[in-house]
Formats: structure tokens, C-alpha cells, sequence
């Protein structure tokens, strides 16, 4: 039969490529279309394998969501001098690049930076922002603020009761707001690519 | 022990949405609908100055030139729409996807009272708070209440109800707000002296059973708070728009190199329409200028398709009395209006002339592609017509790359 044939990792290329497309895993049902099974008991041992290799996960009601090994980059940690033991190496575990930057995914959006404001921050122009919206900014954060209509990345201060708007970048004035303040949303991520 | 339903609705969604991205047009009157010619969606300003659906955007134009007029973005509405139904289901395992900005959700049992009342609060303002739009909220024992009830306070309505007190707080609505009640049905009912919801809801049975037909049977027990609709799982969207578009460079208007580009937004429209199982019944095309102008037409098809090849026959026909000759286009982009088929009609309903053979071999030879596509995660086959797309520079939003909504330039 074909189906004893067919291993955990063709199983899970065929996941990905309908995630890549869907952005969401897919149902038992169409599980069972991917795979060609008709049988719903097939369906769910293939889960049941995919479970087991951390490559998804199931909740209360039965559906899939992302495992720690769905798509996985391999990280190996900060780069310093010297080598990683093996020993390290495993501890560090693999884990994909989205769920080791997003939290809250339904939460978060992407801005490109314009302008050098943020420079002394090591933030560019042309560099990309992941944001979490519906967070409270502590002091320090930086964030995606609203002054005047247009959105703007700064640093958020807060001294008391006061608040500002600080530049990392000494060409610009801290700004502090006359009425309240709208925070739109905090930085969690910085990506810069380099072609 | 007390079954409440949840029925949510998104605040003039669509332009909700360009303002997520926009926050200069906030209290502004605001329209989406540029790249179809007509209002699609209108904020609560455009409508306060008397801004309808379906408004023609260039009599919008003459007539409310103050009205800021948007081109629609429906990848970024289905984005935030998948965002809905997400958080919904952190508090609810029963959601049903009713379309782009609404939703029902089956309250837990013993949630009832109190509890039910907190949970539409927080459903409410997680939505407000991690989207940055507003959605009305309306809690109730039955769908047809509950989509009344989110209708009573809208924008911004929080509105719960439960067995005790609907009628006291929902039927003194107009019978024209439930859903269902139709332009026809309704001049007739008030004729009878049937205004209010509670006027139909109070009527007896008999006269139910005697003037109306069972649709209406249905709607006065679900008024009455007995449950007839039940709120169905999963997605069972009815139809979805899919918008494929791409800005390149250099602009030109060579008819060739415009249907190339148009050619290739087709075919990955329908590649994504067969991805979901459902079929195309009406398209639009539009080119842009670079001075953000829009040309837009408009098809329809008899028998809904799933394949690209007679759209592009239609298209290539019109497109050259599309293009101006002293404009010069800088995108284009497709928009299906797609539906899932019905049950046991894998190919669409058949047709006198054979049609549907010819739909169906077509689908035959794009299911293999389809395939390749799932096997190399990429369109390694590709229509010949969309060739010339191929070599040119495109501009690509960052949200192609991440799947996450793009918020734009901040300085």
C-alpha cells in the first residue's frame, strides 16, 4: 500500500506547502484530501505521528495549530568567539523564525521605516518594524506613536505623569504631546535584509 | 442553563480597515470602491452626508468632492477578517465565518447572565484593541435577535440581551432591520399595520401559517427567541472577493505587456479560488494609471468557473478599448467574486451546449498544475499568455513575504 510507504517529513512538506498557501493548517477533512485518505481513523494517526514529532499541535476542539518543529530554521545561538558544544547546540532546540518573533499574531503588523530618526537605535531607513498592537508601552519601549494624523517611531518616556516622544537621533527635538497621547503600537522586531 | 448567541459586525469594515493604515482620514468621510467605479463601502462621515452603496464615483466626485475616495484592498479585508474570526474563537469553540466582517458565535452553556454580558465586553474590546477598529456587538438567545441586536447601537454598539429581556429591549426596532425582511415583503406588512418587530413577533401562529410562507415561520419563532438557525462551525463563507493585483515598472501602455500582467493576476485569482474550493461567477479587471486613475470592466459568467481560460478570452478582446493612448498604466489587478459550488455539482450545473466539458477538461489540466504548485511551492507551470509578466520588475508589499497586515511608512 502506498500509504505505508509515506513518511512523517513527506507528510509535513505537503502541510507546509498547504500552510504556505493557506496561512492556516488545514482540517481533518482536508487533511484527509491532501493525504488521499478516506478513512477519518487514517487521518488522525497521521496526526497523532505529526503530534509526536512536535510538528503540530491540537487543542481542546480538535483543531491544528503550528508545532515547534513546523518549518523549522535551525538556531544556534549568538555568534561569539569560539564554538558551540554539542551540548549547547541541543539545548537551543530548533523553533520557527515566526513563532520566535510573533506572540500574538493576530496582534501584530509590519511598517517599513522612512527617515533617520531612529538611527542612534541601529534603526535604518528601509529597515522593516514588527509591531504589537493593544499593548501597554512601558517607558523605553519604542513605538509606533500618532501625532498629527501620520504615524511615527520613537522612543517612549515616561517621567511621572509626563510623557514624551524621544528621537534616537540628536538632529531631532523630543516631542511632548499637548493632549493625550494615542500609542498605536510596540516594536518588537526589527529586520534588515541583506541582497 | 441558557443558550445566548453572539453576533458580531464590523463597523463600515472596509474603510475600518484603510484606517488602520491611514490615520490622517480618521473623521473624515471616507470611500472605498475607486477600482470598481462605484461606493463599496462609505464611513459613517460619507454616509452622514448622504453617501449610499453602489454611489457612482464620478457623480461621488462632482457631487461631495470633500469625500476621500479609496481604491479597495481585499487581501488586506480578508487579513483582518481572518484576524475576527481568530479572536472570536479564543472565546467561543463554535464561530461561524457568516462573511468578510461578520460573524455568529455560540455563548457556552452556563455562560448565560452576567457571564455572557462580559464575555461580548472583552470579545469587543480585544477585537478594538489588537485590530484598531471597532465592531458592534449584539447578544442574544437566537441568530436572527442576535444580528438585530448588534444592529440597534451600531457603530460601536454593545448590545446584551438574553431570554429575559429581548423583547424589552428589541422590539420596538423596525421590522426592516431583521434580517431577511426584504424591500418586497415590507411595504406589505406595514400596510397591515406590522411596524415594529414586536407588531410581527406578537402576531399569532395562525396568522403566520395563513399569510406568510415558512421563511417567515422561521423568522417569527427565531423573533420569539426559539431557536431555528443553528450557528454552524467552520468556514461556510458564501462568497469571498479575491483580489489579485501587481504594480511594475517602467509604466507603459502596450497592450501586450498589460495583458501579460493581467494574465498572471488571473491565473493566480483562480489558482487561489481552486485552492478554496470555490468557483468565480462575476470578475472585474481594472488597470491603473500612474496618475492613480482606474479603467475598469466588469464580467459575468453563466455557469461559475474555475479556470482562467475564458476570462482571459473576454479580457483580451475588450482590453485594447480599455487603454487609453496618451495614459500610461502602472498596474493591474483582477477581482473574482467567488462561491462555493453546491453539494454534488463538482463541475458547476451542466449546459445545453456543452460547456461544461470544456470547463471540466480545462480544470483537468489546471488540477495538475495545482498539484505541481503543492509539490514545488511555486507555479512552475504557468500560462503562456502570462509570459511576458515575467521579466518584469515588480514592486511586492512587504505582506506578500510575512502574511501580516501592512501598516505602510513610519518616519
Amino acid at each position: 500500500m502506498k500509504k505505508g510507504q509515506r513518511t512523517v517529513k513527506e507528510v509535513a512538506n505537503r502541510l507546509e506547502a498547504f500552510y504556505l498557501r493557506n496561512r492556516r493548517l488545514p482540517s481533518f477533512a482536508e487533511l484527509g484530501e491532501i493525504l488521499n485518505l478516506r478513512s477519518k481513523n487514517a487521518v488522525s494517526q497521521w496526526v497523532g505521528k505529526l503530534e509526536e514529532a512536535e510538528i503540530v499541535r491540537q487543542d481542546r476542539t480538535g483543531k491544528l495549530s503550528l508545532g515547534e518543529n513546523f518549518s523549522t530554521l535551525k538556531l544556534l545561538g549568538s555568534i561569539e568567539a569560539g564554538f558551540p558544544t554539542g551540548a549547547e547546540e541541543e539545548a537551543l532546540d530548533t523553533l520557527s523564525l515566526d513563532s520566535y518573533l510573533i506572540k500574538n499574531r493576530e496582534a501584530t503588523y509590519v511598517l517599513t521605516v522612512k527617515g533617520d530618526s531612529m538611527i542612534d537605535a541601529g534603526i535604518h531607513e528601509g529597515d522593516m518594524v514588527i509591531v504589537e498592537r493593544g499593548v501597554e508601552a512601558r517607558s523605553g519601549d519604542i513605538v509606533i506613536a500618532e501625532v498629527d494624523g501620520a504615524f511615527t517611531l520613537k522612543y517612549f518616556r515616561k517621567r511621572g505623569r509626563e510623557v514624551s516622544l524621544e528621537a534616537a537621533n540628536k538632529k531631532y527635538k523630543t516631542i511632548f504631546p499637548k493632549n493625550d497621547l494615542t500609542i498605536s503600537a510596540v516594536v518588537r522586531v526589527v529586520i534588515r535584509k541583506y541582497v | 442553563m441558557q443558550n445566548l448567541v453572539l453576533h458580531l459586525d464590523g463597523d463600515a469594515f472596509f474603510v475600518g480597515c484603510e484606517l488602520t493604515r491611514r490615520p490622517d482620514l480618521r473623521g473624515l468621510p471616507v470611500v472605498t470602491g475607486a477600482e470598481r467605479g462605484i461606493a463599496s463601502a462609505m464611513s459613517y462621515e460619507a454616509k452622514r452626508l448622504g453617501v449610499t452603496r453602489g454611489y457612482p464615483i464620478f457623480k461621488l466626485r462632482k457631487d461631495f468632492p470633500q469625500v476621500v475616495v479609496l481604491p479597495g484592498d481585499y487581501e488586506l479585508y480578508e487579513q483582518y477578517a481572518n484576524r475576527m474570526y481568530t479572536i472570536v474563537r479564543r472565546f467561543s469553540n463554535r464561530v461561524e465565518e457568516y462573511s468578510i466582517d461578520e460573524c455568529f458565535a455560540q455563548l457556552r452553556q452556563g455562560s448565560a447572565g452576567q457571564a455572557s454580558h462580559e464575555i461580548a465586553r472583552e470579545v469587543k474590546s480585544t477585537l478594538a484593541r489588537e485590530l484598531g477598529m471597532t465592531f458592534s456587538v449584539g447578544v442574544a438567545p437566537t441568530k436572527v435577535l442576535a444580528k438585530l441586536a448588534s444592529k440597534r447601537d451600531k457603530p460601536n454598539g454593545l448590545v446584551c440581551t438574553n431570554y429575559d429581556n429581548f423583547a424589552h429591549e428589541l422590539y420596538g426596532m423596525d421590522l426592516g432591520k431583521v434580517w431577511g425582511i426584504g424591500a418586497r415583503s415590507l411595504p406589505l406588512m406595514r400596510a397591515l399595520g406590522v411596524v415594529t418587530v414586536g407588531d410581527f413577533a406578537n402576531q399569532s401562529e395562525s396568522w403566520m401559517r395563513g399569510n406568510w410562507n415558512v421563511n417567515f415561520l422561521d423568522l417569527w419563532h427565531e423573533l420569539r427567541g426559539e431557536q431555528v438557525y443553528k450557528v454552524s462551525e467552520g468556514n461556510i463563507a458564501k462568497h469571498l472577493s479575491i483580489q489579485k493585483t501587481r504594480t511594475f515598472s517602467p509604466a507603459t501602455n502596450d497592450p501586450s505587456v498589460l495583458m501579460g500582467q493581467l494574465a498572471k493576476n488571473i491565473e493566480n485569482a483562480f489558482g487561489y479560488a481552486r485552492s478554496l474550493n470555490l468557483s468565480a461567477s462575476e470578475a472585474q479587471i481594472f488597470i491603473k494609471t500612474e496618475k492613480f486613475g482606474y479603467q475598469v470592466t466588469e464580467f459575468k459568467f453563466l455557469n461559475p468557473i474555475q479556470t482562467p481560460e475564458l476570462l482571459l478570452d473576454q479580457v483580451r478582446k475588450v482590453l485594447p478599448s480599455l487603454i487609453r493612448k496618451n495614459e500610461k498604466y502602472r498596474a493591474t489587478g483582477v477581482v473574482l467574486k467567488a462561491s462555493p459550488l453546491a453539494r454534488g455539482l463538482a463541475l458547476g450545473p451542466r449546459d445545453l451546449f456543452g460547456n461544461h466539458l470544456v470547463e471540466s477538461s480545462r480544470l483537468a489540466v489546471h488540477q495538475v498544475a495545482d498539484r505541481l504548485y503543492d509539490k514545488y511551492g511555486g507555479r512552475v507551470l504557468t500560462l503562456g499568455s502570462a509570459l511576458t509578466a515575467r521579466n518584469m520588475h515588480h514592486t511586492q508589499s512587504a505582506r506578500t513575504h510575512l502574511g501580516l497586515p501592512y501598516l505602510g511608512e513610519v518616519c
